[in-house]
């Protein structure tokens, strides 16, 4: 049987708030991959510019 | 012969690249969450601003923290040289702010993060801001904001604090920051940096942004009267010009500290 556990709601704005920057985090070294991005970029019909002229402003100059 | 190896099987920002940004951001939460409080030990930023620096309000503090967002973005945007690398600081800043910071579950004053962030990777990548008619918009707004804070103090309309007091002696801070204003336009009228552009006008949004989404409800903190505007765009936009001169000084001294290991010029 189990017992059932309530947390207050500071601990679950606590737990979420750490999961929601985990993931941030994550969601930056997933994203980070070309291939993620790329396949990203086409599956929604947008350029990220990756290796686009705009891409190389800042290593123009 | 070979063709070059697609894009796809590599990693946008490398290791070291992630570990400059990681490292930057942390700096960026441990900087605006400690600096001022070590600078000011004894009090808080409203008190600073309002008190010591007998600014208007609301918003005067976003002077300070404005400044050093803008500082470190700006910084990483140089060292690491790639679109996306103040974006992802800001994320990242986030991600900090939500499991370590004390506005944990306000969300709603984490997403300014990414809106300068974008502001500043916007402008840093727009080449023709340097030329004109575009390169005389950062010394036109110096100007006009400067003139106009003197003539606030000129005509005695200066106030301080966030309900506007009127201040009762010579109000300096406005000389100050108008004077400051009117020299920042001449420099910046010399030297057409896009940078100071993209770091002041991202402040001066970190001060809107407060305005309208800070508050209670829309535009609640919104300055009650409206002639202080142009004193505190001013404040944010000089704010946001000096951190954006500092960081490119220092992205400089870095490159000629690192010229003999071959590196980069932090323009290119």
């Amino acid at each position: 049987m189990c017992a059932p556990i309530v947390l207050p709601e500071a601990a679950i704005g606590l737990a979420a708030a750490h999961i929601l920057g985990i993931g941030l985090i994550a969601g930056i070294v997933i994203f980070n991959s070309n291939g993620v991005r790329k396949g990203m970029s086409s599956l929604l019909g947008i350029s990220d510019g990756i290796g686009s002229a705009l891409d190389r402003v800042i290593s123009a100059r | 012969m070979k063709p070059a190896a697609e894009p796809a099987d590599t990693i946008y920002f490398t290791l070291q690249e992630l570990g400059v940004i990681i490292a930057l951001s942390v700096l960026a939460a441990l900087s605006g969450a400690l600096v001022p409080s070590w600078i000011f030990p004894d009090t808080t930023i409203s008190d600073f601003v309002y008190s010591g620096l007998g600014l208007p309000g609301p918003g005067a503090g976003e002077v300070v923290f404005g400044g050093i967002l803008c500082f470190w973005l700006l910084l990483g945007l140089f060292l690491v040289k790639k679109p996306g690398t103040a974006f992802a600081m800001a994320i990242i800043l986030i991600a900090i702010d939500l499991m370590a910071g004390s506005q944990a579950l306000v969300i709603q004053t984490l997403d300014v993060l990414v809106f300068v962030a974008l502001i500043i990777e916007a402008i840093s990548q727009i080449p023709f801001v340097e030329r004109r008619p575009w390169s005389y918009l950062l010394p036109a707004c110096l100007l006009v904001l400067g003139i106009t804070t003197l003539a606030i103090a000129i005509l005695g309309c200066a106030t301080t604090g966030e309900m506007d007091t009127a201040v009762t002696g010579l109000p300096w801070s406005y000389y100050l920051f108008g004077i400051l204003g009117l020299v920042c336009a001449f420099i910046c009228c010399r030297y057409q940096v896009r940078y100071l552009l993209a770091a002041g006008l991202a402040s001066m949004y970190y001060m809107l942004h407060f305005w309208l989404f800070w508050g209670s409800g829309f535009a609640a903190r919104f300055p009650p009267d409206p002639v202080m505007i142009p004193v505190l765009f001013l404040a944010a936009l000089l704010s946001g010009v000096v951190s954006a001169a500092a960081a490119y000084g220092i992205s400089r001294v870095l490159w000629y500290l690192g010229k003999t290991d071959g590196s980069n010029s932090p323009d290119q």
